[in-house]
Parts: structure tokens; sequence; C-alpha cells
């Protein structure tokens, strides 16, 4: 007798073990929304041709009002989710095509276009220094002052 | 009948003969064919790009015979030698009041009969120093300044020591006994010229403006001492044929430069003219400085200041003291005059050579330059107004870049609010350079890319 509760004390025991750990093994329904409503996360690197971040670089979709400065420490930015001016949110999801303008002051700005991936999406973006040609500008000789006779 | 017939005949050419005289004119008739003032400049001889000018015939293209004066050939429409009015004036090195200097001892021409140091280039023997005596003596020069090899123009300067070649001109001879193809041969004796008595013969070279006081000046009044110094180097420089030789002359050049040298050393700043070459290659003495620095600051006019402080800004920049150049120019511009489009373009340059804290008085001082732009024409304005354009969007782009740097170390309001400024000076001019490259057909990729770097998208620039 005291063996047949001591059995059924243990079943109990492990069924209740089983649906404590079943529940937080396998995700609810409601957990899963959650997790699908905040979007993919995608993760940009912003660096010079030097590999070294660019602390002052934007990033900013080509719809939305607002800029985004990167991390100044590694260059880096990252969302799952965009603001439009409308009021409407730009999630990113599995499949989509994602376009961004990076710029940085005295860089040429680049036009990124990417399909988000389910996971692992992190870009890095180079962005080339705006280079001009000194020897274009001619210097001008200065003459010295001599009255001109009037006409 | 026979005889009577006769008889009217001889005496209507005894009429005839006797009429001749009164219609005939005087020398003075011809006074038009032989100007005493042949040249540009007023002078009565000189040498032009297109060879000597003297008061004798010039002659065309085909060989008719013009008055020297004639700038254009009467029958073909040809220039003649003396066709461009745009030379200078000659330089009179000679005694105020155009007093003639008394002749000193007459020196004896050692090398008398002998090749001068200076030998022609165009293989004809030299007629320099003691090249030909024209009276015998062996103490005569005669000095060619000028060759015109398809005409076979000379000139001709003969001194004799004393004795005046009876007052007549070689007649088209060289001093090396060679015709000169009836071109003018001007002929000085001691003090006393055959023609015109300041006339000087100006040596020029066409195709280098001669600074003042460096002129080479044969001048026929020059004493006997003088003349015995005279060397001839014929080298010509571009063409052979038109090219007026080079004539050193030990005397006066020396002479001329010992000039320069005092006025250096004596600190004389008051023809600001004569100090011109020398500003220009940097060699103004400290004297000089000092002196036009005090008349800069007692000169009332404002314009006679702005002469005297661009003197002292060639002066810096003939030295390549780029500090001095900076500080002088900031003077200029900031107490005497910005009205120079030129000056302020060039001095934003300079400052655009700098780092983020001189970008202002890059903007400011284009914006000068800009506001007189209208001097420009052309080329040099469509270049000038884009090279300006840049930099004004370059200096832009520093000012942000640093208030950027500052805001990413230092997240104050007030720090974004310069970053946010300094970008939208970006935008802003980068957009107008970008508009201008568009409206005069020049390079517009850079102005795009500062222009989207500052907006943050290509729609802004592209619109």
């Amino acid at each position: 007798m005291s063996s047949f509760s001591q059995n059924v004390r243990s079943t109990a025991a492990l069924a209740a073990l089983l649906s404590i750990f079943g529940k937080a093994a396998m995700p609810s329904p409601a957990f899963a929304k959650a997790a699908a409503d905040d979007g993919i996360p995608v993760r940009v690197v912003v660096h010079d041709e030097q590999k070294a971040p660019i602390p002052t670089a934007i990033i900013r979709q080509p719809q939305e009002a607002d800029r985004h400065r990167v991390n100044a420490a590694d260059g880096s930015w990252e969302a799952s989710v965009l603001y439009m001016p409308d009021g409407s949110e730009l999630k990113f999801t599995a499949g989509m095509t994602l376009n961004l303008e990076i710029s940085a002051p005295g860089y040429t700005t680049q036009v990124l276009t990417y399909q988000v991936r389910k996971r692992r999406n992190q870009i890095d973006v180079v962005l080339p220094k705006i280079t001009t040609d000194d020897s274009q500008i001619e210097e001008p000789t200065i003459s010295f002052g001599r009255d001109e006779p009037r006409e | 009948m026979t005889r009577n017939l006769y008889r009217l005949s001889v005496a209507g050419l005894a009429l005839g003969a006797l009429a001749v005289p009164a219609f005939a004119g005087g020398w003075q008739t011809f006074s038009a064919a032989f100007p005493a003032e042949a040249c540009q400049d007023g002078w009565a001889a000189c040498l032009t790009a297109g060879g000597a000018v003297g008061p004798g015939m010039l002659h065309d293209t085909a060989g008719r015979p013009l008055p020297s004066d004639t700038r254009l050939g009467w029958f073909d429409l040809q220039p003649t030698a003396s066709f461009s009015p745009f030379v200078g004036l000659s330089a009179y090195n000679g005694p105020a009041g155009g007093t003639m200097p008394k002749p000193v001892a007459p020196v004896a021409v050692a090398s008398s009969g002998q090749p001068s140091n200076g030998q022609p280039s165009s293989g004809q023997p030299s007629s320099g120093v003691g090249g030909q005596a024209s009276n015998g003596s062996g103490q005569d020069m005669s000095v060619r300044v000028g060759q015109s090899g398809g005409q076979g123009t000379q000139t001709q300067m003969t001194g004799m020591n004393g004795q005046p070649s009876n007052g007549q001109p070689a007649n088209g001879q060289t001093g090396n006994g060679q015709p000169a193809n009836g071109q003018p041969t001007l002929t000085a004796s001691n003090g006393q010229p055959t023609s015109n008595p300041d006339m000087n013969v100006q040596l020029t070279r066409p195709s280098q403006p001669t600074p003042v006081g460096a002129q080479t000046t044969a001048n026929t009044t020059q004493t006997p001492t003088t003349n015995a110094n005279l060397t001839t180097t014929a080298t010509p420089a571009t063409n052979p044929a038109v090219t007026p030789t080079a004539t050193a002359n030990t005397t006066q050049t020396p002479t001329t430069n010992a000039n320069i040298a005092t006025v250096q050393a004596s600190g004389d700043c008051s023809d600001l003219v004569s100090l011109e070459p020398a500003s220009m290659m940097g060699s103004l003495s400290t004297a000089q400085t000092k002196c036009l620095e005090g008349r800069l600051t007692t000169e009332s006019l404002q314009t006679t200041k702005a002469k005297i402080s661009l003197v002292l800004i060639n002066n810096a920049e003939g030295k390549g003291d780029k500090t001095e150049w900076e500080r002088l120019v900031k003077r200029h511009l900031e107490d005497i005059d910005r009205s120079d489009p030129d000056l302020c373009y060039k001095y934003s340059l300079q400052l655009s050579r700098g780092g983020a804290g001189r970008a202002t008085g890059v903007i400011r001082w284009a914006d000068y330059s800009l506001e007189n732009k209208a001097k420009w024409t052309g080329n040099t304005y469509k270049s000038r107004v884009y090279a300006l354009e840049r930099l004004k969007t370059e200096a832009a782009n520093k000012l942000w870049q640093d208030a950027e740097a500052t805001y990413t170390t230092e997240h104050t309001d007030e720090n974004e609010a310069k970053s946010t400024k300094y970008r939208g000076m970006t935008k802003d001019y980068a957009r107008e350079w970008l508009d201008y490259a568009k409206a005069s057909t020049q390079d517009t990729k850079a102005a795009m890319e500062y222009c989207v770097s500052a907006a943050g998208t290509t729609a802004f620039c592209e619109g």
C-alpha cells in the first residue's frame, strides 16, 4: 500500500514537473505573436576604408523622418522596426527588401538595399571619403595698384 | 616758218626748264617721309619686334618705300615694324633738362680692328668695339644693335672720338663695311648726334617684359669713355631675323643696377612703381619695407594706402613668406580695401588649406569675392565662381564634421544645435555649388556628394 501511494506521488510529481517544463519549453501562441510583432533585428556597422568605425555616421530610411546615429564606439546601429511620419510602423520581416541611406560628414553617402533574412542580419557598410582635387583651383596673381585713366 | 617754229620750241623749253624749280619742293617737303619721331613712343629710333625703326624710309613687303612712322603699308595694308602701339616708353637715362654731357678725354680702344668679345650669331663678323675705323684712326666703334635678316635692316651707331662724322650718315654701310640695304644707320659722334640730340636707341626683347631699371639702352649721347666700353652681344633670342640683340652696356647697366642698389640701401620708397620689380622678386630691403610701413600709417589717401599695401603683399609673396603674406592680406582686406575679388579669392583659398578653425574665414572672404564677381569675365568668371562655391561648401563641411565630432563625445543641446546648423550650411552651399555647376556645365560629382551627404537623401539634391 505504501509502495502504491509512493508510486502515485512520484507520478503526480513527474506530471507536475512535465507540465511546468513543457510550458516553458513550448511557446504559447501569445508568446509567438509578441515575437513576430517586434520584427527581425537588423544590424548595420559603418566604417571607413581603413576598417575604422565612423562615429558620426547617420542611417536613415528614405521614407522616414528621423535620422539614426550609429553607436559612436563601434559604428553600429540595430533596429527591428522603424516608425514612419504617418504613425505607421515598418517592421523588418523575413524576405522584405530594406532601403537605407548611410551617410557621414565628409564621406560619400551609400544607399543600401538589403533583403532581410530570418536571422543573422548584420551588414558591414564602407563609406569612402569625399576627395577633391586642389590642383584644379587656379591661383590668381595679385596685381599692383595702378590708377586707371578715365575714359 | 620752220625757223620761227624752232625758235618757239626753244623758248618753250627754256621757260619749262625755268619753271621746274618753281614746282620742285625743298627738302622740307619730304619731312613727312622722314619723320623725326618715327617710333610709337616718340623716339626717333627704336628696336621693335619687326626690326629697327629709324628716321629713314621703311619698305613694305614688295620693297616699296614708306615713311618710317607708318603703322600699315599703304599698298598692302600689312603691319610695319612699328605697328604695335603696346610698347612702353623708352627709358631716358640722360641728364635732366636735355643737356648734353661734356665729352671727357677720349680713350683709345685697344682692340682696334679686332672683333669684339660679343659675336653676332648671324655669322657675320662682329662690328663691335673697334670693328672698322671710318676715319682710319682705329678709335671708332660701330655697334650693331639690331638686325632684320629678311630686309637687311640694321641700325648702326658709330661713335667717333671727338671727330664728327661730317654730319653724314653712314649711307648703308655697316661698321664692317657691309651694306645695310638702305636701312637706317644712326650715326652719332661725340655729343653731336646726327638727327636728334636726345635720340636713344632702345633695345627691347619682344618676348620678355623688361623691368624698370633693367632696360639696356644705348644712348647716342654717351661719352667716348662710355662708348669705349660698349660691347655687343648680337645673339638673337627667338627669331634671328627680327629679334633685337641684347646689347650689354658694361657701363650703363651696372650704373642702373647701382641705382637700384642705392635706392634699396637708402630705403627710399617714394616711387612705388619703381619698387614693383623688386617687390615681385621679394627683394625689397628691410629699410624699404619699413619705409613703406611708415608711409602706410601716415598716408591719408586710401587709394595710395592700397598701392603701398599691395607692394608689401607682393614682396611677401615673392619671398615665399606665407605667414607674413596672410598678415598683410588680412590687414589689407580688413582695413584698406576688400573690393578686389582676386585678393579675396586668393585669401580664401589660402585659408581653406587650414583646418576647421579657419573655415569661417574661408566662407566670409569667399562671399566678399563673390560680391565682386562681376569684375571677372568668360572662363575666368566660370572657374572662379565654381571654385568659390566649392571652397564655401568644403569649409562648411569641415565645420559640420567638427561639430559632429564634438557632439558624439558631448551630447549637449548646444553641440547638437551647432551640428544641425553647420549641416544645414553644408547642404545649402552644396546645393548652390551643384546648381552653378549644372548651369555652367561643369563637373557636378563632388557637389552632388557633399549635397547628398549633408541632406542625407538624394531626393533633395536631384530635385
